[in-house]
């Protein structure tokens, strides 16, 4: 993201904004602060530079706010479950302060996409206080999901030698911004209570066949038999090499500021077991992303908080965002079939991470065809 | 005879009445003015109590005065490594 100089942030530049449906509202109205004082310290007393979507937005927007309360960009839900099924109760006192010191300024309220860049990512407005409706993606979208979604989705990762990745086609050539996916129900929250458990939970919010139907897909060419179509998720064939983190883990310095050190990430592509496989997800193998949770990421905050960290793979179901119509594991048969380096078996995993990626690792490669 | 000129003054006197009632005693008809406002139920206007945001406005289009006032924040990132 650019630097953006502090005067700049809060600039609400000629008449555009003022001139709009927000702009008479009045600044007090949302904000909050302190009227008829032309002193800047009096004028902040009260002031909040971020409001609460069910003070300010909820009195026109009621629809679309009563429900963001409850959506994974406002309740980090995904991060609790995890947590919550590699610990024990016991522990949650700790383990909610690490939370409230390093993860919940993720959270995105209404301002924090519609209005500004978001403050994790420096923040400022995005065009004079002008609403957006559709969010910019690269200021808002992107500047919070940038280490993997973004850098995947614009080709802006490299292998270990140096060679590029391409973007994914559906941003080049297709031109496709996030929103043309991820809709608005989806963001804000307006889907199913299990949706809203974690980023995938229940019934996919977006598919693939949404816009390939399996009708369309079916024998179009030679690997899209009704077996492929079955059993893989689209992305064992379609997905190319993509980023895993490993050994996350916060502290706090002397002044009590938090931060967050990990190891560098690496670029691989691996085929496991769906960790997630149900009705909602039926196919059998998955591509998986090692997640940066260590044992000790949150030791800083006490002794052994996640006791049962092998609950729960490191090697996560994923869904890179660098989608290629050819790939290495499909250019034949025999790129993926007897192939044991699309596949994460055990010697690909750290030895102290085998316990909890059981069910997720390959012991038999498919056979050679 | 008579009885058709009866009704006929009964009716001149009717329209006369009438015609009476609609000049407003000669005055120029005006515009007439309803005392409710009309609100429609499905945009809700924020009216009651708005604060007086003028200073603000004031200072946050006044560029001068931000680039004077604002201070720029210190980047100390403690981070290693991607977020």
């Amino acid at each position: 993201m650019p630097q953006v100089e502090a005067w700049a942030k809060v600039f609400l530049g000629d008449d555009e904004f003022l001139a709009s449906t927000h702009g008479s509202v009045g600044c007090i109205e949302c904000h909050g602060g302190t009227e008829l004082t032309e002193d800047m310290d009096s004028a902040h007393v009260g002031m909040t530079r971020d409001p609460i979507a069910s003070g300010a937005c909820a009195f026109c927007h009621t629809d679309t706010t009563a429900t963001q309360l409850d959506s994974l960009h406002m309740s980090l839900a995904g991060y609790y479950k995890v947590l919550e099924a590699r610990s024990t109760p016991e522990l949650s006192e700790p383990l909610q302060e690490a939370v409230d010191n390093h993860c919940t300024s993720c959270h995105a309220s209404c301002g924090q996409c519609h209005v500004s860049v978001p403050e994790t990512a420096g923040g400022g407005l995005l065009a004079d206080h002008t609403f957006k409706e559709i969010p910019p993606m690269n200021t808002t979208c992107t500047a919070c999901h940038g280490s993997r979604i973004s850098d995947e989705y614009k080709g802006k990762n490299t292998m270990a030698d140096g060679t590029a990745l391409p973007a994914d086609v559906h941003f080049n050539p297709g031109g496709m911004a996030c929103i043309d996916c991820h809709d608005e129900a989806e963001i804000h929250g307006d889907v199913t209570a299990q949706n809203n458990e974690s980023m995938y939970s229940g019934e996919p919010n977006v598919a693939c066949t949404d816009c390939h139907p399996i009708d369309d897909l079916l024998g179009s060419n030679d690997q899209h038999t009704q077996f492929h179509l079955t059993y893989l998720t689209c992305q064992v064939c379609h997905s190319v090499d993509y980023k895993n983190c490993y050994s996350c883990h916060v502290q706090q310095n002397e002044e009590g500021v938090p931060y967050y050190t990990t190891e560098p990430s690496e670029m691989h592509f691996f085929i496991g077991f769906n960790p997630l496989r149900s009705e909602d997800r039926p196919e059998a193998y998955a591509v998986l992303r090692h997640v940066p949770v260590d044992p000790e990421s949150f030791g800083y905050y006490g002794e052994d908080l996640l006791p049962n960290f092998d609950n729960v793979p490191t090697w996560k179901f994923a869904t890179p965002h660098n989608i290629q119509t050819h790939t290495p594991q499909n250019a034949s048969c025999d790129s993926c079939h007897g192939n044991a380096d699309v596949f994460l078996t055990e010697d690909k995993v750290a030895a102290e991470e085998l316990a909890a990626n059981k069910s997720v690792i390959i012991s038999k490669i498919p056979s050679s065809k | 005879m008579r009885k058709t000129t009866l009704l006929l003054a009964l009716g001149a006197g009717a329209l006369a009445v009438l015609l009476s009632s609609c000049t407003n005693g000669g005055e120029e008809p005006t515009t007439s003015t309803t005392a409710v406002p009309v609100t429609s139920p499905a945009l809700p206007v924020l009216v009651s109590d708005t604060k007086d945001s003028s200073n603000c406005i004031a200072c946050h289009t006044d560029q001068e005065s931000l680039v004077a006032l604002a201070v720029e924040p210190v980047e100390e990132t403690l981070n290693e490594g991607e977020g």
